[in-house]
């Protein structure tokens, strides 16, 4: 109850802490090192997580565009902030509509150096033309009597980072074989950063495009959320069935460790306390969460089976405690590196496994008992010569490998994080061919202007020096600084030329200009805050100019950055200070090992030392390299490690089984990682499946003979609960006897699998069954229920003398046995008259008989509990006896005097005090058995037993071939059948 | 000259499956390839009386069109498939097609016209026939269907015999007024304002 009571706690604030602080998933591959660190904002990286292009290639706009709306009606439109597909006229109403509201200072090039310039006469004239043209203008007379906003409007390139927009709306560009036409889909962010949600989107998109193209029209899809569902599809695939064999491989272990399922809830009992305090540890301490975070922290899940095992095989307590002690200082101190590495991947999981496990170890402890076994003999294990030889052979290995480290290679690329399929890279260049098709990649990077309004924005665009074919915001919201300055030449240019204008083409009226206002969020049409406008949480406005070369000057609020090479960068940077973490925690275990064990401190550190020595070599040399999860797996494979050297070094002599169980379930669940497709996840499971088979090979090895394989020793079983016992009865009374024969089978089966005590008290499932239902025929009989068993009565002589006896008050004093079930005798309704005293040893089965005496209701029948027979139980039985009455007695239970005899082969101890009572009491003495013949049928047999010295040889005698003929039927549990 | 464009090579315009009528085809074809002088009369509420202007045009069905302009002022518009140039006082200023939205497919559709393709602007129209059996003439009204196109002009309308005789452009917003353009064939002339190096090779 009281676990239930504390995971029942920990499910709360878990709860608790998952509302309030709302947590976030992270998937992106630039939040695994830290956006800081790439110089990328949060909302830049969401803005490319969340955009997909799809392109149509064919000959002529007629094949592609068919295809093309037959995906655009595919779409799931929900998914999707923004589709563009066909840019439709609504939009550029808007857009004409917002520059009507704010029209001053809006010039094409041409018009701004004539007004710059003071050629006022020469803007009328140009003025008084156009109207006389044939063209209807965009905007009224009175709104643009000079024609200025007219000129500005149709100076601005319609066209998107080079694609012309075809009458239909559609982006087109040409391309060598004819045509590329361009769908631009926009996530929303909480499907971009689910990959749950995103995978089947992503994927019914490619499922349009294979079953769309034709011969004629190809179609190519790219963007970020196609490089996460390839890697999160796949990996939710392998990670599914690599857990489901890990469970597998776990339980299997169990089983064959412990031979009982009843592991199986403490286990999974500790691993969900360990894994929900190492989470909400993670969700107070991080607002942010990597995916991969949680694929490293599963390395939770097998330190915790490991400390699980060691406490539940733990033969000395004690020493358990002192090692495991040992084993979670060094593990803690393996992980405390990452910890203050500043990675936040790494940060996130060295807080859940180093909270999880320090719960693990508080949990194993608390189920470790207190009590200490007296040290055992020293176990002598003759050790073979080959082994002798390998263990010499182990430190000269190491000694030999160790110089082999100067040859390594070290190195992440990014291929290392992520190698892409080919198409996707295929698709990925054609996007980017199309729309960049004169500028160097690899020398362009990412050109950020930042500000803390859209107008400072605006401004710092508008300052930098750029090619004037570079598509920006400026371009179509020209800053109120270079309008305002335009807003004066106008003023001049209304009260100097106003009069000739209005004489010129006979306008009723002039209107002066209105002052230009600054462009905001309210007034900025939608269409360019969708596509140039980043708005950051913390309330500033981002444009990015993505594929520039570096600029000369960046102004203020301008920055620069090659997201790859930054990342690239990043990465180089975190492997060699990783290297450095790793070796000053090498020695900083290695003088820890020192201080704890002394002289074996080099025995308990080789095989770690070696299992990282094996691994560096494998991916360092011959042309490989080690990549930085390489480097970070090592962390966890030494913790893992010296927790099988210090198990085998502590001298404790069972500990071959909890170390080999660990490093099952550990290869298994690690090793396995080694065959998933995604690249950060097999190095590290590839360090697992070779570091720790090296480990515990080399471990076993160097300490063989110093742990003797665990004897097998029965554990007691606890009784039943009362609450299990109410609830059987209720379900007698609801349902009848029927319900509790049900019951019976499934308890039988439950008990022969779940316990290997009753198993071998038991001996055989038969004898269990039946020992259970006489355990219901008991009670059943006594609580005077439904379902009553049928008795049938011996014809032999020796069974109708007894009836005769007992029903004409001789006063008869029986003597039972464990064999089948006296209990059930009341049922006979000749016996109802007759009482019967029952005397009983009662102190094995307390919580049975609570429940017994409970229901009991046979007024005919009295149990007299007794610890032992004395003169009062002597004058007792004699005045019921002397009364008429019946007495009944075990006559196989020792317990008092006792003596030895043979009983079904075997020397054992029977009672002496019962055979001299019965002897004293001089009354008819019987030997009676009441045992099962079928279901609900019992058969009543008696044999008389002569009072003299030979009473347990004719108890025996009468005895023994009931046992011999239902051997199930016998529950005396000592004295096997 | 964007807008000029439009509505120069929006002329020839038909729609959908049901037969264009064959005298429209005929005159506008006609019109792409001949000589005419022009009146415009542009209408605008903010104005006291309409504007007035007066020209020439010389349609080439292989080259493009020269659009002169007369009275009040001289101005030449020359529209080629590759470019628009503006000649003002002397001052000339090209603009290439690429610069200029919808421009080669509007080029492309004209001349597919032209080559007899009478589908060939389908869809951006709705059109209404009407004809006038007195007076041979016809009158062949467009509502602009492509939202892109209607802040230009909502509705063109065409009259016309044997010829193109007057094209109306009205606005769907008031404010924006309404253009008309009388059209008078001059038959003895043929690609008058194109010069000699304009020729097709």
């Amino acid at each position: 109850m009281k676990r239930f009571a504390l995971l029942g706690f920990l499910l709360l604030a878990l709860v608790g802490c998952f509302c309030f602080k709302r947590p976030t998933l992270e998937t992106s591959l630039f939040a695994l090192v830290g956006e800081e660190q790439i110089n990328l904002s949060p909302e830049i990286l969401q803005r490319g997580n969340c955009e997909i292009q799809v392109l149509f290639f064919a000959k002529t706009l007629e094949e592609a565009l068919p295809v093309a709306e037959a995906f655009e009606a595919r779409l799931p439109k929900s998914a999707f902030k923004t589709i563009r597909f066909k840019l439709d006229g609504a939009l550029t109403q808007t857009l004409l509509d917002a520059y009507q509201a704010n029209p001053s200072g809006l010039l094409a090039p041409k018009d701004a150096q004539l007004l710059e310039s003071g050629a006022y006469d020469r803007i009328r004239k140009q003025a008084v033309r156009k109207w006389h043209t044939a063209l209807l203008p965009l905007f009224p007379l009175e709104s643009d009597p000079f024609y200025l906003l007219n000129g500005f409007i149709t100076s601005r390139t319609l066209a998107l980072s080079g694609w012309h927009a075809e009458l239909n709306g559609v982006l087109t560009k040409p391309t060598e074989e004819g045509i590329a036409l361009l769908l631009s889909l926009s996530l929303w962010d909480t499907i971009a950063s689910n990959p749950d949600a995103l995978v089947p989107i992503v994927q019914g998109l490619q499922q349009s495009a294979t079953e769309l193209k034709t011969e004629q029209v190809e179609i190519s899809l790219s963007g970020v959320p196609l490089h996460t569902v390839e890697v999160a599809g796949k990996c939710k695939a392998e990670i599914t069935w690599l857990s489901f064999f890990s469970v597998l491989v776990i339980l299997l272990v169990a089983w064959k460790a412990f031979h009982s399922f009843r592991v199986y809830p403490y286990l999974l009992f500790i691993l969900t306390f360990s894994g929900g305090v190492g989470a909400l540890c993670t969700m107070l301490c991080c607002s942010k969460i990597h995916l991969l975070a949680c694929v490293f922290a599963t390395t939770l899940l097998g330190l915790t089976i490991d400390y699980a095992f060691h406490g539940l095989l733990a033969k000395d307590p004690q020493a358990v405690r002192k090692n495991l002690l040992f084993s979670w200082m060094t593990t803690e101190l393996s992980l405390l590196p990452l910890l203050f590495s500043g990675i936040p991947i790494l940060v996130q999981s060295s807080i859940f496994m180093m909270t999880g496990l320090a719960a693990t170890l508080c949990m194993v402890y608390r189920t470790l008992s207190v009590a200490t076994t007296p040290p055992g003999e020293t176990t002598v294990v003759q050790v073979p010569r080959c082994i002798r030889i390998l263990k010499c052979l182990l430190p000269v290995l190491f000694l030999v490998l160790l110089p082999c480290l100067a040859m390594l290679q070290f190195g992440t690329n990014l291929q290392a994080i992520h190698a892409p399929s080919q198409q996707l890279l295929d698709a990925e260049k054609r996007f980017r061919d199309l729309t960049f098709p004169d500028q160097q990649k690899e020398a362009t990077g990412l050109l950020i202007v930042e500000g803390e309004t859209l107008e400072a924005l605006l401004q710092r665009e508008a300052a930098l020096d750029l090619p004037p074919e570079t598509a920006r915001i400026s371009h179509f919201l020209p800053p109120l600084a270079v309008r305002q300055k335009a807003y004066q030449s106008l003023q001049d240019l209304y009260r100097t030329q106003g009069e000739a204008l209005m004489q010129s083409l006979g306008l009723l009226a002039l209107l002066s200009p209105l002052p230009p206002k600054p462009w905001t969020e309210e007034n900025v049409p939608a269409l360019y805050l969708d596509n140039f406008i980043l708005r950051t949480a913390n309330g500033r406005y981002l444009t990015l100019l993505p594929n520039q070369p570096p600029p000369a000057t960046l102004g203020e609020g301008c920055f620069y950055t090659r997201p790859q090479q930054a990342m690239q960068q990043t990465i180089d940077r975190l492997s060699c200070i990783t290297q450095r973490l790793l070796a000053i925690i090498g020695g900083c275990l290695l003088v820890l090992l020192i201080v704890i064990f002394k002289k074996r401190a080099w025995k308990i550190a080789l095989p770690p030392l070696l299992a990282v020595c094996v691994v560096f070599l494998c991916f360092g040399t011959g042309g490989r390299t080690i990549n930085l999860f390489h480097l970070l797996a090592c962390f966890m494979l030494i913790g893992m490690s010296l927790d099988y050297t210090i198990f085998f070094a502590s001298g404790e002599r069972h500990a071959l089984k909890p170390v080999t169980c660990s490093f099952l379930t550990s290869l298994a669940g690690f090793g396995a990682l080694a065959l998933v497709s995604f690249m950060v996840v097999r190095s590290i499971g590839q360090v697992f499946a070779i570091g720790l088979a090296v480990s515990y090979c080399s471990a076993y090895l160097l300490f063989y003979g110093e742990a003797a394989p665990t004897p097998q020793h029965p554990k007691t079983e606890k009784a039943a609960t009362l609450l299990g016992m109410n609830v059987l009865l209720y379900g007698y009374r609801l349902f009848g006897k029927g319900f509790l024969d049900g019951m019976g089978v499934l308890l039988a089966w439950t008990l022969w699998l779940a316990s290997p005590g009753i198993r071998q008290f038991t001996g055989s499932r038969q004898r269990l069954m039946a020992f259970i239902q006489s355990m219901i025929d008991k009670v059943v009989v006594m609580s005077c229920g439904r379902g009553q068993p049928t008795i049938e009565v011996a014809t032999d002589a020796d069974t109708q003398a007894f009836i005769t006896a007992v029903t004409s008050r001789q006063g008869v004093f029986l003597l039972s046995s464990h064999f089948g079930a006296m209990e059930v005798l009341p049922a006979l309704p000749s016996s109802a008259e007759v009482p019967l005293h029952a005397f009983m040893h009662i102190e094995q089965t307390a919580i049975f008989n609570r429940f017994y005496f409970k229901l009991f209701k046979r007024p005919s029948v009295q149990i007299r509990p007794v610890a032992g027979f004395g003169m009062g139980e002597l004058f007792e039985a004699g005045t019921y006896l002397d009364q008429g009455d019946c007495v009944l007695m075990a006559g196989d239970r020792a317990f008092g005097s006792s003596q030895t005899v043979t009983f079904l082969g075997q020397q054992v101890a029977f009672p002496k005090g019962v055979y001299r009572f019965a002897k004293l009491l001089e009354h008819p003495i019987y030997f009676v058995v009441c045992y099962r013949i079928g279901k609900n049928r019992y058969r009543l047999e008696a044999r008389e037993i002569i009072p003299n010295d030979t009473m347990v040889e004719q108890f025996i005698a009468a005895l023994e071939p009931f046992v011999k003929a239902h051997p199930e039927q016998w529950y005396h549990w000592e004295i096997q059948p | 000259m964007k807008s000029l464009l439009f509505i120069l090579f929006l002329l020839p315009t038909v729609l959908i499956a049901k037969a264009v009528p064959e005298r429209f085809v005929a005159a506008l074809q006609r019109a792409l390839d001949a000589d005419a002088t022009w009146v415009m009369t542009k209408t605008l509420p903010d104005l006291k009386q309409p504007i007035l202007s007066t020209g020439q045009v010389s349609c080439w069905k292989e080259k493009g069109m020269v659009w002169k302009t007369v009275t009040p002022f001289e101005e030449e518009i020359r529209v080629t498939k590759a470019s628009i140039t503006l000649i003002v006082d002397d001052e000339i200023e090209t603009k290439p097609c690429d610069e200029m939205p919808y421009y080669t497919d509007i080029c492309e559709a004209t001349d597919a016209f032209l080559q007899g393709e009478t589908d060939a602007f389908e869809d951006l129209f709705d059109w209404t026939w009407q004809e006038d059996a007195t007076s041979g003439t016809w009158t062949m009204t467009l509502d602009v269907n492509r939202r892109q196109l209607r802040r230009l002009f909502k509705t063109i309308s065409l009259t016309g015999g044997e010829t193109l005789e007057s094209v109306t452009f009205i606005s769907g917003d008031k404010k924006m007024g309404t253009t008309l353009l009388r059209f008078t064939e001059t038959k003895d002339t043929r690609h008058a304002l194109w010069r000699f190096e304009d020729e097709p090779k």
